[in-house]
């Protein structure tokens, strides 16, 4: 068989190793064969391509960065309040959020880990930092290195860019290997300005890669230029999705409603779309149209997780946990398993009073957390479960061991103190309270809790 | 008795807030909000907000602070805020920084729009214009001006050929439409109705500010200290002061149903004054500079307060008080009084004079001696005045010279010259010495540019032994294009540029324009033969100026010069009442120029992409060692050295790159209004609606980065 048509076939069956290693044999004997020196880019950005829109470790303000405009924002007209202290008490709103501010509903999204509790700048002080490159993109660097024996595939020095930024069948190939699989974003966007301007500004693909440039170097008022003027020229769900987010880093949820409707516009009813509106509207605490448009979501399409999880949870805190359940069992039939689905089917049993299997979810969840942040969240509700048992020592227990994972865990803390009030030791209360403050400062139960114990 | 007016509330806004960079706008619709850019030790600029606070809610609420604070992360150059939006009545704030305009929807926090302004922002006017129905933002840049709709539409371009300091939008000419009003720092205000200049004022120095009144009046300001009024294209009155007035408003303090100008001076004074007359009628003054005065219902109360604004943040409100007015009646016959005592004084005073004088003339003449020493002199003395060009000799420049002579034995111990834009300053003193004293003297004037200029002569005459003087006044035009002069030799070369055009009028009435706006020794008189042909030299550069006028009604100008093309086509179309004038240039040193700077241009811009570029790359490498070195603090502290060492060389790097960026920066400015520079100048060169179809051709060619078919624009007016 012909070595090229067998290399497109793996390519096409998504066997991306064996495709390089004959696109690498094809390339030994003719080494300026650029249909395979192409397939083989293609397949190696393929292997370690990850969706940048959807992965975990979505851009993120930074120390450094300040491109947010207003300082002190109107209530519901920003993100950077609604997540800690500014949380309005109503029943909806007043949700139970996992330390990083994410509301627990038994699906990762984007954007919701990276978050951790306290400033970027304690952040750095305590070294767990994040830096304005994501982690992946650190990682992607590495891995190219890893992969080549001999030396590395493409020298990205050599490359002469104006050449193949004119070469409209490889341009978009070898910017997408610089792009994804080296990382280097520079280059690539060298890359991308030649191919742009020698496409003379008529290709929005270009514009939309520049905007993914920008958004990585942090320029993101030019990001969201080349994201407009790709927009113009034409109009593509993503562009939309692109655009939001440039928003959001820039804390302008309105803006980015607003764009999200124009794209609803465009393409009525789009699942991407959508799911974006109900997310921004959950940060904004704004549930109730977060749950309209997770339905409208799920209309479309009936097997998606993150929607059903979301009207889920939306059940629960509406104080209807057997809907819960169903909508989580819903889920857990789909195939999803994770420790966080777990704990809310127990939670949900519990509440529903189907007490036999509550802690048989709470096994289970505890068997798949390695995380410790999410295994301190299952023993702070397995505390709940034993408080609800009337077994408070358990309680105790359950918490203490949250806090043997999770040294930060504010709730915990408050939680322990009460229940060693309760058993009479006011003073021990009291220092379990302060210490919850010092932990997290923004959390209103401990500050109540603190005010009752100086009355009394 | 002037100090009656006073302050209705005070407060600190405890910023230093920048001068001229103060705005009102009600960004939710009700309240209004003082928004003013701040200095900080950072390059960012934030602007501050304070809210009324005595009545209505606190808006922000859960910082319970009055001033909130938006981060702008560039240098803020100018600042409004107005309605923008159709269908609703937020105010929109708009931010000018030297790169960027930001339009910003303070009440829900998002942006209307962000659009690059490569030329730079130096003033942002909102208003309706042209024929648009929404209201537009119109954007003054370093050598143009842009206008954007409320979607960030450019809907509007025109070439200023400097940078625009200020502008306005007003009803100029009563026809119902605004037009809008543009001052420049080539000493110019332009008044634009749609895409046509339909006047143009010359000011001595940069104007750096416009405000509308009422009754189609504007008031400006000039960076030397002068305000003044215009009424259509009269100046109704001016004054001049040593400070310089940084903001100017129309406001009725004084309950006079009209409004009257109030002026914020640098030293911190405020006056307010009559537009019609320019007397003060109120002053007050504040601690610091005035930043900005504005408007606004600012107590809730129904009715704009007066609102002024210092350096300093302090933050002053008046309101109109109407017994003032009265109590200042009063006082005003007395005054009346007072000044026609004091005129009184005055003429009686002349007429000893006279008498004197007279007394004098009577006696016999021999009495000369005596005469010297009193000062008179004979009462048939006249002051002749002749105005001519001069070629020049070896050491001094050819220039304009008046000559000035008695008819008698008398002589000219002094002279003051008065006159706008040609001597630093307003006038010119000569002082001869007295040895050198004599019945006549020349004066040479060197005119820098091609304007008809007023001067004001005023001559002491006496003997030289005299103690008094006789004060002589003339008054002189000089012409339009004084330093041209006719050349003795024709020789056969003409300059390479040319501009032609046809016109339907007799060589005799262009014989008048040439008489009225060049200064010959005698006037032109069009005999016979086929064409009129004047050569003349220039007197600034000593070059050649060629004008060729045929019988069949074609005219060529042969010059290098574009600018002076235009001034002249400009000068005979408005001297022949000419509606609209179509021409066909060919400067091809212009030509060739812009060529150069398009290319310059272009290479500026892309190599301003890679600049930004690196800095942003060399920005993330500092993040990524910021951390690194934090994390080796704990871990390895050998290493921290070498990462903090390495931050340091990033950030020399990132130094240097940045002060290329700024040369960058400053270069494709300076190439940008060079070029907006010629289009103005080629805009020129046609009359009326012709100029503004160019001007709209550019536009296009210049998007579309069209060199070949902007060069033909320039030519010939069309694509």
């Amino acid at each position: 068989m012909d070595p090229m048509y067998l290399a497109l076939s793996l390519f096409r069956r998504r066997h991306y190793d064996k495709c390089i290693e004959i696109c690498s044999s094809i390339l030994d004997k003719q080494p300026l064969d650029q249909a395979a020196w192409c397939l083989k880019m293609r397949a190696m950005t393929q292997r370690v391509y990850v969706d940048d829109l959807e992965s975990e470790d979505a851009a993120q303000e930074d120390v450094l960065d300040e491109n947010v405009v207003a300082s002190a924002p109107r209530p519901g007209t920003s993100l950077k309040t609604s997540s800690t202290a500014a949380v309005p008490f109503t029943a909806l709103g007043a949700r139970p959020r996992t330390a990083t501010g994410r509301p627990i509903s038994g699906v990762m999204r984007p954007g919701t880990q990276a978050g951790r509790p306290g400033s970027a700048l304690e952040r750095l002080r305590t070294s767990k930092g994040s830096t304005g490159q994501s982690a992946r993109a650190i990682r992607l660097g590495t891995a190219a290195m890893l992969t080549q024996k001999d030396g590395p595939f493409i020298q990205v020095s050599r490359l002469n860019l104006a050449k193949y930024a004119k070469n409209k069948t490889l341009n978009k190939a070898l910017f997408e290997y610089l792009f994804y699989h080296e990382g280097d974003v520079r280059n690539a966007m060298e890359l991308a300005v030649l191919a742009t301007q020698a496409c003379e500004f008529k290709d929005w693909y270009w514009k939309i890669q520049l905007a993914k440039c920008y958004s990585a170097l942090n320029l993101v008022r030019d990001a969201e230029q080349q994201t407009r003027s790709a927009l113009k020229q034409h109009q593509h769900v993503e562009s939309y999705i692109r655009l939001v987010r440039i928003y959001i880093r820039m804390d302008q949820p309105l803006t980015a409603i607003n764009i999200l409707k124009q794209g609803l516009e465009v393409f009525p009813q789009d699942v991407a779309i959508l799911t974006e509106l109900a997310r921004i509207n959950e940060a904004l605490n704004e549930s109730q149209s977060s749950v309209k448009y997770y339905r409208s979501v799920v209309i479309e399409d009936a097997m998606n997780t993150e929607a059903i999880a979301c009207i889920g949870m939306y059940h629960f805190y509406n104080n209807q946990p057997e809907l819960a359940l169903r909508y989580y069992r819903r889920v857990l039939s789909m195939g999803a398993h994770s420790p966080e689905l777990y704990n809310n089917l127990g939670l949900c049993c519990l509440y529903s009073q189907q007490l036999d299997l509550t802690l048989a979810c709470f096994q289970r969840a505890l068997d798949l957390a390695t995380d410790p942040l999410i295994k301190a969240d299952v023993w702070y509700n397995l505390s709940y479960v034993a408080i609800a048992a009337g077994d408070i020592g358990l309680a105790i227990q359950c918490l203490n061991l949250c806090l043997s994972v999770d040294v930060s865990h504010a709730a915990a803390f408050n939680n322990l103190a009460v229940l060693h009030h309760r058993m009479g030791k006011i003073h021990l209360a009291k220092a379990y309270l302060a210490s919850a403050k010092g932990h997290q400062p923004a959390l209103p139960e401990c500050s109540v809790n603190l005010e009752i114990l100086q009355d009394a | 008795m002037e100090k009656q007016i006073k302050p209705v509330f005070t407060l600190e806004l405890g910023y230093k807030i920048v001068a001229g960079l103060v705005t009102i706008g009600k960004y939710d619709g009700t309240h209004p909000c003082i928004t003013a850019a701040t200095t900080t030790d950072k390059e960012s600029t934030e602007i501050a907000q304070k809210n009324s606070s005595n009545v209505g809610k606190i808006i922000w609420s859960e910082t319970n602070k009055e001033i909130a604070t938006l981060n702008v992360n560039q240098i803020i150059t100018a600042l409004t805020a107005g309605l923008l939006l159709p269908n609703e009545d937020n105010d929109i704030l708009i931010i000018g920084t030297s790169t960027n305009l930001l339009v910003y929807h303070v009440h829900d926090n998002r942006d209307i729009f962000y659009k690059e302004c490569e030329d730079g922002i130096k003033s942002i006017v909102l208003g309706q214009f042209k024929t648009f129905k929404s209201p537009i933002i119109l954007v003054g840049g370093n050598s143009s001006l842009h206008g954007y709709d409320h979607n960030g539409e450019e809907v509007f371009w025109v070439a200023i050929g400097d940078i625009v300091t200020s502008l306005i939008l007003m009803d100029y000419n009563n026809d119902g439409q605004n037009e809008l009003i543009v001052s420049s720092e080539d000493f110019n205000i332009r008044v634009f109705k749609g895409d046509q200049t339909i006047v143009e004022h010359n000011e001595t120095e940069v104007v750096t500010s416009l405000i509308p009144l009422a009754e189609n009046r504007f008031a400006y300001s000039v960076s030397n200290g002068t305000v003044g009024v215009y009424e259509n294209s009269l100046r109704l009155w001016r004054i001049k002061s040593k400070n310089f007035a940084v903001s100017m408003h129309r406001y009725d303090l004084l309950g006079q149903s009209t409004q009257q100008l109030i002026t914020g001076w640098s030293n911190g004074k405020i006056d307010c004054r009559a537009p019609k007359t320019g007397e003060v009628l109120f002053k007050d003054s504040m601690g610091s500079g005035i930043a900005g005065i504005t408007e606004g219902d600012y107590r809730f109360i129904g009715k704009n307060d007066l609102i002024c604004i210092s350096t300093e943040g302090e933050v002053r409100g008046y309101t109109t008080t109407k017994t003032v007015a009265a109590g200042n009646g009063s006082n005003l016959e007395q005054d009346t009084i007072r000044e026609m005592l004091s005129q009184k004084q005055a003429l009686l005073m002349e007429l000893k004079h006279y008498e004197s004088n007279s007394k004098y003339n009577s006696n016999a003449d021999n009495q000369t001696e005596s005469f010297e020493v009193s000062g008179v002199i004979p009462s048939n003395t006249r002051l002749q005045i002749m105005v001519n060009t001069n070629v020049g000799e070896k050491n001094n420049k050819p220039h304009v010279e008046i000559y000035l002579c008695t008819n008698n034995s008398t002589i000219i111990k002094a002279v003051i010259i008065f006159a706008e834009g040609i001597f630093k300053g307003e006038s010119y003193v000569i002082h001869p010495e007295t040895s050198k004293l004599s019945t006549d003297m020349c004066i040479p004037l060197y005119l820098p540019r091609d304007y008809p200029v007023d001067i004001h002569i005023k001559a002491l005459i006496g003997y030289p032994n005299s103690i008094q003087f006789h004060v002589f006044e003339i008054t002189k035009q000089l012409p339009c294009f004084s330093m041209y002069s006719l050349k003795q030799t024709v020789d056969k070369t003409k300059p390479e540029g040319n501009l032609q055009f046809k016109i339907n009028e007799r060589l005799q009435r262009i014989c008048m324009w040439v008489n009225q706006n060049f200064l010959f020794p005698s006037d032109i008189e069009f005999e016979s033969g086929p064409n009129l042909v004047l050569d003349m030299k220039c007197l600034r550069d000593d070059t050649d100026l060629v004008l060729v006028f045929e019988i069949s009604g074609k005219v060529t100008f042969y010059t290098d010069n574009m600018f002076l093309a235009a001034d002249l086509i400009q000068s005979l179309s408005s001297y022949l009442k000419l509606e609209n004038l179509e021409s066909r240039a060919s400067f091809p040193k212009e030509e060739e120029k812009l060529k150069c700077l398009m290319q310059k241009l272009s290479d500026i811009q892309e190599a301003r992409l890679k600049l930004d570029t690196d800095i942003a790359d060399r920005l993330s490498q500092i993040r990524n060692l910021i951390i690194r070195a934090e994390d080796s603090r704990i871990n390895d502290i050998k290493e921290m050295i070498s990462h903090y060492k390495d931050l340091d060389r990033i950030n020399k790097d990132l130094i240097s790159g940045y002060n290329i960026k700024v040369q960058n920066y400053n270069e494709g400015i300076d190439t940008m209004k060079k070029i907006n520079n010629i289009i103005q100048k080629a805009s020129r060169l046609r009359v009326g609606h012709h100029s503004a179809v160019m001007i709209n051709h550019c536009r296009t060619a210049i998007r579309n980065n069209n060199i070949e078919g902007l060069i033909k624009i320039i030519r010939t007016g069309e694509i």
